[in-house]
């Protein structure tokens, strides 16, 4: 993510930690894409995670007194991630109610979203394999314990190293490294099971050097 | 099959997580054991699918409003304490307007706030014993000018011997005249003080003969030796303007803090 230059963040939080919500709102706009895509892949879909993101940005500013310094944007995360795992939680409360939104496949109004960032110069076919691709990568997501997703998340789709991480979810670096490794293992069979043949050639023949 | 330990320390590989010796060593190891390497190449082609995920655009802003997280602008805090101030400079407004009215209405009143005023004339003539005649002759000259304005130019003017000293010299003979014969300087203090206030000795009123509203100029203008020129009612007046603005600005702020 690239930060606005004119943006002074230490002096936006210190402000919102005075109660001016305007600072804080500043804040919102800076960091809403990447909070709103870690509910995403968190979520599975759009609108669980809109409520997510709501929710955290409202707990962000009802408890940023608590906020010691670091790395604003994994204070964030956590929050975000509390929220998405609350919201997973009650789910599982509800099943019959939520039970299509947690296997969703993404179609309608998400894809739309999604499609809205795909390169111009890319054909028809292509956007269109692509998208098959993403729905089957977030399916296997949806499908991994949410601990396990959400450092995936944080590490691949966020880019975020392991230590905004460990932040991110409150553990130790070893605690993310294990994670991310069986993340990645379950992720591997998954794919290897559900989407193999809609892989690309990059990511199916590839040999590694 | 490659075992838990193996695969976290591959994951940890393919994001440059590892120290440098244990890096060295597992590259040893890919070299040698291909089971290892295809396990390799399975985790970079999940990193890279997930990856190639494309970012989601919120589909709105999440910026919140105050009435999300129950915050209360500035502004209506301070309404109250805008309020509670208003109130005290209205009231106040209100007893210090009483009270000029009390105070140009009545000459009675008049003459009784002016009643210190005079003592201090006394404290400050008596104070003067030692001072030569036609400067304590200048002081009573007050009377013998019966308009405010002129009263406070004739006073101003007396701080200047050679301009007000000849104006100054009729009333004294007056005095003189009435009080039979004495030395011409020093005077005495009890002669002084005749001249300085007319009202309180039966003797300087025939002299001097003011008016009664002279009389209560002459106590209002006597204190004119002194540097501050301003009369009771002209103070009042302006601590009533003072305080008729400091109240419509208050009434404004509230009227503001309470709209937003």
């Amino acid at each position: 993510m690239v930060r606005s230059p004119s943006m002074d963040e230490p002096a936006l939080i210190r402000e919102a930690q005075r109660g001016d919500l305007d600072s804080f709102n500043r804040l919102v706009l800076e960091y809403q894409t990447p909070v709103y895509n870690l509910a995403y892949r968190i979520m599975g879909e759009g609108d669980s995670a809109s409520d997510a993101t709501q929710d955290a940005f409202i707990s962000a500013y009802k408890n940023i007194g608590y906020y010691r310094g670091g790395s604003f944007k994994a204070w964030l995360m956590r929050i975000v991630t509390n929220a998405c795992y609350d919201e997973l939680r009650r789910r599982k409360r509800r099943p019959a109610a939520s039970l299509e939104a947690l296997t969703v496949v993404n179609e309608g109004p998400d894809a739309e979203a999604e499609a809205s960032l795909v390169a111009k110069d890319e054909s028809p076919e292509d956007h269109a394999q692509r998208q098959e691709l993403a729905a089957q990568i977030q399916n296997c997501l949806n499908h991994l314990p949410e601990d396990m997703r959400s450092v995936v998340v944080m590490c691949d789709v966020l880019g975020m190293d392991y230590a905004e991480i460990a932040t991110g979810i409150g553990s130790a670096l070893g605690t993310v490294k294990s994670r991310l490794s069986r993340a990645r293992a379950r992720l591997r069979d998954c794919l290897r099971d559900q989407a193999g043949e809609l892989l690309p050639a990059a990511f199916r023949l590839e040999t590694e050097a | 099959m490659t075992n838990p330990r193996d695969v976290e320390l591959l994951s940890a590989y393919i994001d440059r997580q590892l120290p440098a010796a244990e890096q060295a060593r597992l590259e040893t190891r890919l070299a040698r054991e291909p089971e290892l390497k295809q396990t390799l190449i399975e985790l970079r082609r999940v990193q890279r699918a997930v990856r190639s995920l494309p970012q989601v655009k919120p589909p709105r802003s999440f910026t919140l409003k105050p009435n999300q997280v129950g915050a209360r602008s500035p502004w209506p805090q301070l309404f109250p304490v805008f309020r509670l101030a208003t109130t005290f400079a209205a009231l106040a407004l209100v007893i210090l307007m009483t009270r000029d009215l009390m105070v140009t209405s009545s000459p009675t009143s008049q003459a009784e706030q002016a009643a210190p005023q005079a003592a201090l004339v006394q404290e400050t003539i008596g104070s003067l014993t030692e001072t030569p005649a036609p400067e304590i002759a200048m002081l009573s000259s007050a009377p013998a000018i019966t308009e405010s304005v002129a009263a406070a130019d004739a006073a101003n003017k007396t701080t200047e011997p050679a301009a007000g000293g000849a104006v100054a010299m009729e009333p004294f003979s007056a005095t003189v005249g009435a009080t039979g014969p004495q030395p011409p300087a020093p005077v005495s203090s009890d002669t002084a003080r005749s001249a300085a206030n007319p009202t309180l000795t039966p003797s300087a009123t025939e002299v001097s003969s003011p008016t009664p509203e002279e009389a209560v100029l002459d106590q209002a203008q006597a204190p004119t030796a002194n540097p501050t020129p301003a009369s009771p009612e002209s103070g009042l007046r302006g601590w009533v303007i003072g305080l008729a603005l400091l109240t419509v600005l208050l009434t404004l702020a509230t009227w503001l803090t309470r709209q937003r």
